[in-house]
């Protein structure tokens, strides 16, 4: 029964109210809840600070995409004087991203250095020249928008060069078309 | 290399016959990663380190829309070509002066005419001119992504450099040099 304004709280209803707070304040610290027995079970997996910088992924993507375009110059040699300067300058933005992560990173390994480095299967291309620049076209607009969003939310150094290679990328898609 | 000089020169805001248009996930031509500049910029104050990048940048394309008419003189054969680069600047010049304005501070007037890096004598220095220009945008540009937090902003200018990557490109293509994109644009 709630108390009328002003009216004092008996004695009883103070003790009830102070056993409920203290039991939910108990349970709070615990770590227990009326729905809950156990913990959760440890992470397997626990990422470190190199793992989760976000620029793994632009290298990982950088790297693919050079294997593909190793397998398409030696799929297409109708192309391939148009398809090597392309090539070099993409292996000149791996080593760059990847001199960022060691400078930013120091004594961690990229992780797609480490798991992409010797592949163990073949890249797969379309079959036609026409085909094959066109897949290689539409990698390099898969990554200039990887790295135009990247460059929105990256520091102001990492977000120059996240820039810069976007643009080299839109360049790529230009030369291509 | 393109630096103002106090000589006259001809009038930058001529009209121009053909405008870039926005490319969106079109890819079979090259102005798919050219787009029109935004034109409303948001409000607020520029950062002083963003203020000075934007400045520069304006100059840049100030520059850029005076020297094309150069090129334009000695390398009739890329008249299309000119007139859409031109314009390109002219649109990015205005939309930069408007966002400086927005921003709160006052927008440089272009010089009368500026010193260039080549002796423009013929079609192939017309096109080497038309090179530099590009590369001093990009250049320009890519300082400013690198002297703001601003999201908004980073993609204004991003969109500034990737279109004076690629008009590069196209540029080198059409001199015939090798290669014809670099890793880095903007980076000197």
């Amino acid at each position: 029964m709630a108390n009328a304004p002003g009216t004092p709280i008996s004695r009883r209803a103070l003790l009830l109210g102070a056993g409920g707070f203290g039991g939910a304040a108990l349970l709070t610290l615990t770590g227990c809840s009326y729905f809950s027995s156990d913990e959760p079970p440890a992470p397997t997996v626990v990422l470190t600070p190199a793992a989760l910088d976000p620029i793994n992924g632009l290298i990982a993507t950088t790297r693919l995409h050079l294997l593909r375009l190793d397998a398409a110059i030696a799929a297409d040699q109708a192309d391939a004087a148009r398809l090597t300067p392309l090539r070099d300058d993409r292996q000149a933005q791996l080593t760059a991203l990847e001199a960022e992560f060691a400078r930013s990173n120091p004594g961690s390994t990229a992780a797609a250095s480490a798991s992409a480095a010797p592949t163990t299967g073949p890249v797969t291309l379309p079959d036609t020249p026409e085909e094959i620049i066109s897949a290689v076209r539409g990698d390099a607009a898969t990554a200039q928008v990887q790295f135009t969003d990247a460059t929105s939310s990256a520091t102001r150094y990492r977000a120059a060069i996240y820039g810069s290679i976007a643009a080299s990328l839109a360049s790529h898609r230009a030369v291509l078309a | 290399m393109t630096s103002p000089t106090p000589t006259p020169g001809p009038a930058d805001d001529a009209p121009v016959s053909s405008i870039a248009e926005s490319g969106s996930a079109a890819e079979s031509s090259s102005a798919a990663a050219v787009s029109v500049p935004a034109t409303t910029p948001p409000a607020g104050p520029l950062a002083p380190d963003a203020l000075a990048a934007l400045q520069s940048a304006l100059a840049a394309e100030q520059a850029a829309v005076w020297a094309y008419g150069l090129v334009a003189a000695y390398a009739r054969d890329q008249a299309a070509m000119i007139a859409e680069a031109r314009s390109g600047h002219l649109l990015r010049r205005d939309a930069t002066t408007a966002r400086i304005i927005q921003g709160g501070a006052t927008a440089p007037e272009p010089a009368a005419a500026y010193q260039v890096s080549v002796g423009v004598t013929d079609s192939a220095s017309a096109l080497q001119l038309a090179q530099d220009i590009e590369t001093d945008a990009a250049a320009a540009w890519r300082v400013v992504i690198g002297s703001t937090d601003d999201a908004e902003l980073r993609g204004f200018a991003l969109t500034g450099l990737s279109d004076a990557a690629v008009r590069l490109a196209m540029w080198k293509q059409v001199s015939g040099a090798s290669p014809t994109t670099i890793p880095f644009p903007g980076m000197v």
